[in-house]
């Protein structure tokens, strides 16, 4: 007999066999369910984040939290020196740059490195673990911004949208600059480069807050705008950085 | 048993082709990748574990495209890199529990498979101690033990035994023969003896191309005739040397004996001997390339 004819044997019989649906259903889920079992069992996100947050290396984090509450302490210390409202201001547009670079390099230091790569073929992986630091660390300095813009509204009455723009216009600046250095194949410079541009963006912050009129009403408009198109290039760079981390070549290199 | 093709894989670097269409489809067993240093390796098993991204050509899994598949593809891998990045401040134990963590494994799943793997790359009794005073051979073993942590379906090893002694190479020979049974294994290796041995199938690479692909036999039959040995005085085997790819040099009295590996006799009285991996792998990677082509 040839195979042709076996197969054919076989179709025949199998027509005559009733196969019920609902059973036929039920048996191959079970059979799905049966694989899943076999396969290494899996966390969900939430406990992924909290077993990844619960064995890091929590001293960049520890570093970050002393650097907020110094900065904390060193505001609310200036307003005994005498400093009027525009130092207060500038000192404030220092503090949110540094304080958005700071967070930038917590990334820097926690995941990339050489563990960049070999956290990228993990489950949860690389790209996944910035972004969640991004949004963490992005809600907690938010959350130090408002307390500042509320200590300046409060103790040196400057109005709020003037303090938002005064200080978000640089927070966006700084974090545009840091995660461009993230993005960049530095070959393991990335530490000093924080450093340098925190100096030197702390410098020209320093400077624009020293121009006479810069923090006046009547130019609010240029902050405005300043604070608009930094906005968009915040979006632009950290689209521009994950692409980047998609590609890979930042993660193997730095 | 997945399966893992590469169809027309390349990748560019700026001005430099690292990988250069490679077409090829793993299933379960274990592969060993050889190649000289720069010959597109490692590349290719970043290419192959989705942290690099192709400049050209699709890697699939079971017919879907690996970075579609995203997190259910990394769900299958376990990766040691060339160039293992590790806290150094972390102990061994916590390192993998880390990397438990990342490959979102049940803490008390992990629990038991970390204990199983310290025990396995005998790590056991240094668990408590800190990555940073670990040997090269130990960092390594670690990191032999995160790639197994999940268990994976497929398994990527680049360069697993640099910095390993003999004792630790042989065992890690045996550890990844027995986990070749029942999943894809890939390893890179410049080191012949790491696969010679273990590799069911074997590929060699050169300048970012697949030149050669077989089982062990396979490969050395195409070399068949081609390797020689010969008895020759100290000055002759200096102008040998410098002539021909010699696999093996052995000083016998005043004279040295040499194995050559040439596609003619390199000197008269050389005799025609049986051919090794590593002779197969110098003959295509040196020979194929036109080096060496002089006459004696």
């Amino acid at each position: 007999m040839r195979d042709s004819e076996i197969k054919t044997l076989f179709a025949k019989a199998d027509e005559q066999v009733h196969v019920d649906e609902i059973r036929k259903q039920k048996t191959y889920y079970a059979m799905i369910e049966e694989m899943e079992k076999q396969r290494t069992p899996m966390m969900s996100t939430k406990n992924i984040l909290f077993h990844q947050f619960w064995y890091m290396d929590k001293l960049f984090f520890a570093v970050y939290g002393v650097l907020i509450c110094l900065g904390i302490i060193f505001i609310t210390a200036l307003q005994y020196t005498g400093l009027n409202q525009n130092g207060m201001i500038t000192v404030c547009m220092v503090g949110a740059g540094i304080l958005s670079i700071t967070s930038i390099s917590v990334i820097d230091k926690l995941f990339f490195g050489k563990m960049a790569e070999l956290g990228e073929s993990c489950y949860f992986n690389t790209k996944q673990c910035v972004a969640a630091w991004l949004v963490l660390s992005g809600m907690i300095n938010v959350m130090i911004l408002f307390l500042i813009a509320g200590y300046l509204n409060y103790h040196w009455s400057v109005g709020l949208l003037q303090v938002g723009l005064y200080i978000l216009t640089p927070y966006l600046v700084s974090s545009i600059t840091a995660l461009g250095i993230l993005s960049m194949e530095t070959r393991g410079k990335n530490s000093s480069l924080f450093g340098m541009s925190a100096i030197f963006l702390s410098i020209s912050y320093g400077v624009i807050g020293s121009i006479p009129g810069a923090l006046f009403v009547t130019t609010l408009w240029i902050w405005a705008v300043a604070f608009l198109v930094s906005g968009l290039l915040f979006v632009m760079q950290i689209k521009k950085m994950l692409s980047k981390m998609e590609k890979g070549e930042v993660l193997c290199t730095n | 048993m997945h399966e893992l093709k590469l169809m027309d894989v390349q990748k560019k670097y700026k001005d430099k082709e690292a990988v250069r269409k490679f077409n090829y489809t793993f299933t379960n067993g274990v592969y060993g990748l050889l190649g000289e240093n720069g010959a597109g390796k490692t590349t290719l098993m970043r290419l192959i574990c989705g942290v690099l991204q192709p400049t050209g050509g699709c890697i699939y899994c079971d017919n879907i495209e690996i970075a579609s598949m995203g997190a259910e593809y990394r769900r299958l891998l376990g990766y040691l890199p060339q160039d293992f990045g590790y806290y150094g401040d972390f102990t061994a134990e916590r390192f993998l529990r880390y990397m438990a963590a990342l490959k979102a494994l049940p803490e008390d799943y992990a629990d038991s498979r970390i204990d199983e793997l310290l025990d396995m790359v005998e790590l056991k009794n240094v668990k408590k101690k800190k990555l940073k005073t670990f040997s090269g051979g130990m960092i390594r073993r670690i990191g032999i033990a995160q790639a197994l942590l999940n268990n994976p379906e497929i398994l990527i090893l680049d360069e697993p035994t640099a910095g390993l002694d003999p004792k630790e190479r042989v065992r890690f020979r045996n550890v990844i023969s027995s986990l070749g049974k029942n999943r894809m294994v890939l390893l890179s290796t410049h080191i012949v003896s790491d696969i010679d041995y273990i590799a069911d199938r074997i590929l060699i690479m050169k300048n970012g191309e697949l030149i050669q692909e077989g089982t062990e036999k396979e490969i050395t039959d195409k070399v068949e005739g081609c390797v020689w040995k010969c008895i020759v005085s100290e000055k002759e085997a200096g102008q040998i040397t410098s002539s021909f790819i010699v696999s093996n040099m052995r000083s016998s009295g005043e004279n040295v004996e040499l194995r050559i590996v040439s596609e003619r006799q390199p000197v008269v009285g050389a005799e025609n001997v049986e051919s090794t991996l590593e002779d197969a792998y110098l003959y295509h990677t040196q020979i194929t390339g036109g080096e060496k082509n002089a006459t004696l």
